[in-house]
């Protein structure tokens, strides 16, 4: 399939410069990072702009994967007040526009302080996609089968752009449709969470694909479960999202009522089947799959169904210290 | 660089570095399977990472390092590739150049892969002909042998 458009190709050394060309060529301009979903579009003719404005060339915070503690979260002003058990332990995730999957699998900041992140990476479609695409991209793309986007839903994440901040939730509007205005840039996602010292947390990211090794997710499911110890009890919040199963990536907030019901008694085997048929009601009425090349409708609705009741189960363990190795196939 | 030379182009901006590389350039190994990304025939190193060429404009490569086959195979077979020899591991040889490129960058990050980890690191390669079998035996033998190699050193 030959890219039939004439394109005029920018590579900005600056985010400046890119802003600049954008609000040049409002109409028919492209922003471009890995290329792994912008160059298919090309190609299907699915997008058709004359100009494509290629961001590798700018350096900076856009190329990092950064962590750090905040000591007081006044001192940051761009982040929004965040309410939390233990405000004085946060810290903050940043992953630039530029970051790859490779590059997030290789960190070893990831690997320990975001499992679900790293975990959901080893599953995006093949080393050679993983080498080049971006996951600022994967979400920028709203694709319903994105695999970042249930990730991301549990974690809390925010959008960073040029212009605001926007909680991931609201990002995506349709399929293939994020809320970006013409002359806006994502520099990077934000995780904010209670760091390590005063919390425990584990989950599980599952993806139903037709076949071992790449392709796009039939189904997926992220869950995560922060524990909170304080000097007078424990506690646990439960995150879980869809994804490929509705418009755009889910949280599953009637799903997550029932479960925190329960999260001091995560040892009380014999109320599990209860809790699993309570939780396993709401779904119907939280995701919307359709029938298409990879699945049909009731299959999706199906496999939901396990992947959540197996996943549940292996991120408690987890949590435990009992489950499975992060990145082992489920189903 | 274009492996190991410096090289000048003058391209659309709309041309993919595939097609760059096969129609002007005549550098054959990489191949055009199903110019989405999906079946890893294209397959080159940019940077010293595998990618996947049909999707790279070749305006991105400005500046940067591009390696095919040609390039690591240069003048003699690499030792990997004489695995795949003695394990009959191609039929057409479509796929050949990717599944050697990706095997090259699986072995160089890993160099004692388990199974597993050979298929995971060669499952963006799709083959029509082996049923991969004889591709991943290739591997195994070849990591075998490495590891052999170097406990008898």
């Amino acid at each position: 399939m030959k890219i039939i458009s004439e394109i005029t190709y920018f590579a900005p050394t600056t985010i400046e410069e890119a802003v600049e060309l954008l609000q040049k060529h409002p109409e028919n301009s492209c922003l471009l990072a890995g290329g792994t979903d912008v160059v298919p579009a090309l190609k299907k003719q699915v997008e058709k702009p004359r100009v494509i404005i290629d961001l590798k060339k700018i350096s900076g915070r856009i190329r990092n994967i950064e962590l750090k503690t905040i000591e007081n979260i006044e001192s940051i002003e761009s982040i929004e007040r965040i309410e939390s058990i233990e405000s004085k332990n946060q810290q903050e995730l940043f992953i630039g526009t530029l970051v790859t999957f490779c590059d997030l699998l290789d960190s070893a900041l990831i690997r320990e302080n975001y499992p679900l992140i790293w975990e959901m990476s080893k599953v995006v479609a093949s080393v050679g996609i993983r080498n080049r695409a971006t996951i600022v991209g994967n979400i920028c793309s709203a694709v319903p089968c994105m695999d970042s986007g249930p990730v991301l839903l549990t974690y809390d994440a925010k959008v960073q752009t040029n212009k605001r901040i926007i909680p991931i939730e609201n990002f995506w509007i349709g399929p293939r449709q994020n809320c970006l205005s013409i002359d806006e840039i994502v520099l990077g996602i934000t995780i904010i969470s209670t760091s390590p010292k005063s919390h425990v947390s584990a989950g599980r990211f599952v993806k139903l694909m037709r076949y071992r090794g790449e392709d796009l997710a039939q189904a997926s499911i992220a869950i995560l479960i922060n524990s909170f110890e304080s000097a007078a009890t424990a506690t646990a919040e439960v995150k879980i999202a869809f994804g490929a199963v509705a418009p755009v990536p889910i949280r599953a907030y009637a799903i997550e009522k029932i479960i925190s019901k329960q999260i001091n008694q995560w040892d009380e085997w014999n109320e599990w089947d209860q809790m699993m048929e309570e939780a396993l009601a709401t779904i119907p009425d939280i995701i919307a799959p359709i029938s298409d090349l990879r699945a049909s409708a009731e299959y999706r609705l199906h496999m939901v169904g396990v992947m959540f009741k197996r996943g549940l189960k292996d991120a408690i363990l987890r949590l435990q210290g009992n489950g499975s190795k992060y990145g082992s196939s489920l189903i | 660089m274009l492996n190991g030379e410096k090289i000048e182009v003058w391209a659309n901006a709309h041309k993919t570095l595939l097609e760059l590389l096969r129609e002007d350039l005549g550098i054959k190994s990489p191949k055009c399977g199903c110019d989405l990304g999906d079946c890893g025939a294209c397959t080159v190193f940019l940077d010293g990472k595998s990618v996947r060429s049909c999707l790279i404009l070749v305006p991105e490569v400005n500046g940067c390092d591009v390696v095919t086959l040609e390039g690591i195979m240069r003048p003699n077979l690499t030792k990997l590739q004489q695995f795949f020899l003695d394990h009959n591991s191609f039929q057409c040889g479509f796929c050949a150049p990717g599944m050697v490129l990706s095997a090259t960058e699986l072995l160089q990050k890993n160099p004692t892969p388990t199974l597993e980890e050979i298929k995971e690191g060669l499952s963006g390669n799709l083959c029509r002909c082996t049923g991969y079998t004889p591709i991943i035996n290739a591997v195994a033998d070849a990591v075998a042998t490495t590891v052999a190699t170097t406990i008898n050193e």
